[in-house]
């Protein structure tokens, strides 16, 4: 019974194109089973984000996303008075025979009241995935308040009262690690560490996500992506970059690589100048180590040459 | 792709007990190696094994790490201690039990305790052995003389006033300097007087509204400490000074190099001070040797910069600026950790010394890359920053990036405070 609720997650999860090992369907199932936040952690790029959409649309409910920045504060993150509109309603009111009881009840009701997502995720008519993105960017006392949201499941609002949860929201945290999380806050998640995938996944993330490219392309993208990320990158590029760089090679017409095409493209997949110059130094070397060969135009060993004359005028100048 | 591998447990691997106690037994090694697990986990995890099935082995095993490991670090140690755990003979289980219970009985003290604890601790250290000391006396000899006169100013009285000053540097410099409000667009808080005076042009007629919000200035601190062999007369205080700045502020980072780069701000946290000084001690091998501050810094750059450095970091580098590696490197990187900080902070014991000039290779390379040249070797010369702070912080409200660099040695032998 357990192995057929897995499988039917891991179904779901394929049927959305997400390719998931064991681990993230344990992690989903037993979030719901328990109740608990799922804390997801990993370098950027690997799909962290993604598992919440993925979730929200497997089990067919909404999803309600509160991006995280610095300076987030509960009027941003809960609620907030839609006080134009107070205002306006007041003025209209003026001339009415209400009783200032009646109009102060008016004015603080929930049609002024601006829900933000937490307070929308509390009160969605069924349980949402409420996804908190890149939780380690706002600062520590945001963290505490939303502590406090995942333990009680209540929001009080002093106009209104207190507003419980009708439903608990599945709720995954994600962080990118700029700042460790408080320790209360892991307590209480189960915590996923996602890391770049292995060979055979990510091969078959980007046949999934990327329609039409062939097989021994893909193999040869997710190849060079891996010794890529064995350098010592500024920004080591993840399964989102892989998939950009497969689709731009796929609306290029391609069907293997070839050192001119990498070079002209290496754009996607860096976003950092120096990285993009490492990788071009090197590159014919990486595209040897992944067996594709760099018979070399007439034209690129001149340029080469004077590279390599450039880097040693170099060298004597030091 | 499969799932799941169906593969069973052994069936009788030896051991007796019921799952519940081996369960806790693990939590129990689990936290013998400093993975945070409480009773409540357990619990948890009891809880969660109805949910799965036990016999496979693939399912416990997540279904266990998902629920004990809580970060990057303790997913590591969980995937090795699990397998060890699991699958071994019963007697090598009772050793770990003792290994926990050694531990537990030297175990820092209770939280409430913790501070006086740590005060306590650097109060020790400022009892200093004479003859220990003087053992320690080594290497560049004009300076030597000094260091000693600097150690024997280490009053016992002295040492409450120091902890008191760093006390106050790591708070002012890291908690938020202004607490104005200003202006905004967003929907903060609102702001009745500026609505209402916006509109009574019109009458008293409420059209626009007017928002403000704090000012937030918050920095986080980040020391990097030379603990090379000429640092080595400092390493006391050093330490005391790095301890104590690790215990008053949570947000900072601490790291140490000498020829390379360690992160140690986790040992500072947990226990007291002699176990974190034999932790760094066996931990970095590099203690009291070569300075390579360039290699250290670049290295520091490559693998950690992006998780502990931005724009609200502040940079404090204590080091005497006696490099023996390629200074070109040094400068390359301190370019880099200045372009990525919010304001960088030398202090150099050295400069304690009257006729020192930052005239050594490694300090000449890093100076045009740093903010405030301060020299920290003893109570005034730390009262002297805090003075120098404070006037900064008068002038521009936030601690804000000059065109040169300031120097604080002058004030600094005009006081005297070296007789």
């Amino acid at each position: 019974m357990i192995q057929n609720e897995l499988q039917q997650i891991q179904e779901m999860l394929d049927e959305q194109g997400y390719v998931a090992d064991r681990e993230i369907v344990m992690a989903i199932y037993l979030a719901m089973k328990l109740n608990r936040p799922l804390l997801v952690e990993g370098p950027a790029g690997v799909g962290k984000t993604e598992i919440a959409k993925v979730m929200a649309r497997a089990m067919n409910t909404d999803l309600i996303r509160l991006q995280c920045y610095e300076g987030l504060d509960s009027t941003t993150a809960l609620y907030e008075w839609n006080y134009q509109h107070q205002l306006l309603h007041i003025k209209l009111e003026e001339n009415s025979s209400k009783s200032i009881e009646e109009k102060e009840a008016e004015i603080f009701s929930e049609k002024f009241l601006l829900k933000r997502p937490l307070l929308q995720a509390i009160t969605h008519h069924q349980p949402p995935v409420l996804l908190i993105d890149e939780l380690d960017r706002a600062d520590e006392e945001f963290e505490s308040f939303l502590l406090e949201l995942l333990s009680d499941w209540q929001i009080s609002i002093p106009e209104i009262g207190t507003i419980r949860a009708a439903h608990i929201p599945y709720v995954v945290i994600t962080s990118n690690r700029t700042r460790e999380l408080s320790d209360a806050v892991r307590r209480r998640c189960l915590y996923l560490w996602i890391d770049y995938p292995d060979f055979d996944k990510e091969v078959a993330i980007v046949e999934r996500k990327t329609p039409g490219i062939d097989r021994e392309l893909a193999e040869q993208i997710t190849r060079f992506m891996e010794t890529v990320r064995q350098m010592k990158l500024y920004k080591t590029p993840g399964v989102a970059e892989t998939l950009d760089w497969a689709r731009a090679l796929v609306t290029l017409h391609q069907t293997a690589l070839n050192p001119d095409i990498v070079e002209q493209t290496l754009g996607v997949i860096f976003k950092d100048w120096n990285d993009i110059q490492q990788v071009k130094s090197n590159l014919s070397q990486l595209l040897e180590q992944i067996g594709v060969s760099t018979i070399l135009t007439p034209e690129a060993i001149e340029k080469i040459r004077q590279e390599k004359r450039a880097s040693s005028d170099d060298d004597v100048a030091e | 792709m499969t799932m799941l591998q169906n593969k069973p447990w052994p069936s009788d691997n030896g051991q007796a007990g019921t799952l519940s106690q081996h369960l806790v037994a693990f939590c129990r090694l689990l936290r013998a190696h400093g993975v945070q697990t409480g009773v409540a986990d357990a619990i948890e995890t009891l809880r969660a094994l109805q949910w799965i099935d036990i016999a496979q082995r693939d399912q416990f095993y997540t279904a266990l790490k998902l629920l004990l490991a809580k970060n990057q670090r303790e997913v590591e140690l969980f995937d090795r201690l699990f397998w060890e755990f699991w699958l071994q003979k019963p007697s090598r289980k009772k050793a770990t039990r003792e290994e926990e219970t050694s531990r537990q009985s030297k175990a820092p003290p209770a939280s409430s305790r913790q501070k006086q604890a740590w005060e306590r601790q650097i109060l020790n250290w400022a009892d200093p052995d004479p003859a220990e000391d003087e053992m320690s006396v080594a290497g560049y000899s004009p300076i030597r003389v000094l260091t000693y006169r600097d150690f024997s100013q280490f009053r016992f009285d002295e040492m409450q006033e120091i902890i008191n000053l760093i006390n106050w540097i790591a708070r002012n410099l890291a908690v938020q300097f202004g607490r104005r409000l200003r202006q905004t667009h967003r929907f903060d808080r609102f702001d009745f007087r500026r609505t209402i005076r916006r509109n009574l042009r019109r009458g008293g007629e409420i059209v626009d509204l007017s928002f403000q919000t704090r000012k937030r200035q918050k920095f986080r601190l980040l020391l990097l400490c030379d603990v090379s062999k000429s640092m080595e007369l400092y390493s006391r205080f050093l330490l005391q000074f790095i301890y104590a700045f690790q215990n008053v502020y949570r947000s900072i980072e601490t790291f140490v190099f000498s020829t390379s780069i360690l992160r140690i701000s986790e040992i500072l946290r947990h226990g007291d001070a002699q176990t974190v000084l034999s932790r760094l001690a066996r931990e970095f091998p590099e203690w009291s040797g070569g300075t390579r501050i360039g290699e250290s810094l670049e290295q520091f750059l490559q693998h950690y910069s992006g998780f502990y450095l931005d724009s609200r970091t502040i940079v404090m580098i204590l080091s005497d600026g006696w490099d023996t590696g390629e200074v070109e490197k040094l400068s390359c990187a301190m370019e880099e950790i200045q372009r990525r900080s919010a304001y960088v902070i030398w202090l150099n014991p050295l400069m304690g010394y009257e006729a020192y000039e930052p005239s050594c290779r490694g300090m000449q390379a890093a100076l045009p890359y740093v903010d405030l040249l301060a020299p920290v070797h003893n109570v005034e010369s730390l009262k002297s920053l805090i003075h120098t702070l404070i006037q900064m912080r008068r002038k521009s409200g936030v601690l804000k990036r000059a065109r040169r660099v300031t120097h604080l040695d002058l004030s600094i032998r005009e006081r005297g405070s070296i007789s």
